[in-house]
């Protein structure tokens, strides 16, 4: 027994005046978890347009567990199922209650002095594979994505992430199409063959809109397509696998391991991406990958987020044996480098 | 935000043996960026894009 009791349970924006590659990246959101000794760990927040939604969620996780004890993990994610209703529903409560999961995780390893990847099983990996998210900030020409992703692979970057889909949303027509591919065509180029290249859609298409760009895009070789269709259309996702021979990886917005089951047992993805800041913390996070384990299925989690959400991630990484690929948006945002010591 | 960022190297980053989840907080600076939770101005380009590419 630890015999550590969660003293207290608290919410911090913070937000940046210099942006950051994405307006959300200029706001994040911590929690920090205090324990009876007085012992600090932190978790993180996923902020997007509900700032202030969230931070209420964190409070309210608050009333149901200060005063329970910090090592039963499983117990205190499963009081706060209990106690909301709406939790498989909730985007807010999924990540208020992933935070302090993660804070209660950094509090268990602070006080045994172990990493996280020591409580979970032990490294599978000394280093994670990642690539680079976020790059692209103010690239619209051709020439602009491909000067940008030369300079990463110069960097070492061995995987590029980026969405060429401009302002469209829902469907795209022959314009952005060829817009489209003409930004991608000049990336491949540009990188060459020996550089992963994956096509972020964030879940803005329909199916028809979708398949045509598998159509014209699959030709340069994408490791996968990232959301490719809205992410609650269970039935745009069956008619993109059945109309396409492309790799699809979504699971940034799942909330809960049995909705990752769903897409699962459906067949509808070849790379999961779950975000331990959403997915209900470290917790549900290693569920999750271990069913996608079972079904054959790769991870590559969702990392876009802050510091403390990288470096969870980075663990949770070095333990599974279904990796893919970690994605890296951290180095990229001037809020989470302020202040780092760069190595 | 934190002291001991994780090391990237050659696209890979490196595991930390560090307790926890491995880093320690910059707490002065996690002071002066603290702000008010409030609802965020809606642009016309959406908040789930790279900034700059919505054209």
């Amino acid at each position: 027994m630890l015999d550590m009791k969660i003293r207290e349970i608290s919410p911090i924006v913070l937000t940046s005046k210099e942006g950051g590659s994405a307006t959300w990246a200029s706001t994040m959101i911590l929690v920090r978890v205090v324990t009876s000794d007085g012992t600090t760990g932190y978790g993180e927040a996923v902020p997007t347009l509900r700032v202030s939604q969230v931070f209420r969620a964190v409070e309210q996780v608050a009333k149901s567990l200060v005063g329970k004890d910090v090592e039963r993990l499983e117990r205190n994610y499963h009081d706060w199922y209990l106690q909301d209703f709406y939790l498989s529903r909730s985007f807010e409560s999924a990540t208020a209650i992933s935070a302090v999961d993660i804070a209660l995780w950094d509090l268990v390893g602070k006080e045994l002095g172990a990493p996280l990847h020591l409580l979970l099983g032990g490294k599978f990996r000394d280093s994670v594979p990642v690539y680079a998210n976020g790059w692209y900030r103010d690239c619209v020409t051709p020439e602009q994505f491909a000067e940008r992703a030369k300079e990463l692979v110069r960097k070492g970057y061995k995987g590029l992430k980026f969405d060429p889909f401009g302002r469209y949303f829902d469907w795209i027509d022959e314009k952005g199409l060829r817009e489209a591919e003409e930004r991608v065509k000049a990336v491949r180029e540009a990188v060459g063959e020996e550089v992963e290249i994956m096509i972020e859609h964030h879940g803005r298409f329909n199916a028809n809109s979708s398949v045509e760009i598998a159509r014209r895009l699959g030709k340069y070789n994408p490791l996968f397509m990232e959301e490719p269709v809205h992410h609650e259309d269970v039935e745009g996702y069956r008619k993109y696998r059945r109309s396409t021979n492309v790799r699809i990886a979504l699971g940034e917005r799942l909330i809960s391991l049995k909705e990752a089951l769903f897409y699962l047992r459906e067949g509808l993805m070849d790379v999961i991406q779950p975000d331990v800041t959403n997915v209900g913390g470290v917790t549900v996070a290693r569920k999750v990958c271990a069913l996608a384990e079972a079904f054959g299925v790769e991870v590559a989690f969702h990392n876009a987020f802050g510091s403390v959400q990288n470096a969870v991630s980075v663990q949770l990484a070095s333990v599974i044996p279904n990796l893919l690929l970690l994605g890296e948006l951290l180095r990229l945002v001037p809020v989470m480098e302020k202040g780092l010591d760069l190595q | 935000m934190i002291f001991n960022e994780t090391v990237v190297e050659d696209g890979h980053a490196k595991v930390t043996g560090r307790a926890g989840i491995g880093v320690s907080i910059n707490e002065k600076l996690l002071e002066e960026l603290k702000a008010d939770p409030k609802t965020l101005e809606v642009k016309e380009e959406p908040v789930w894009v790279v900034q700059g590419t919505w054209k």
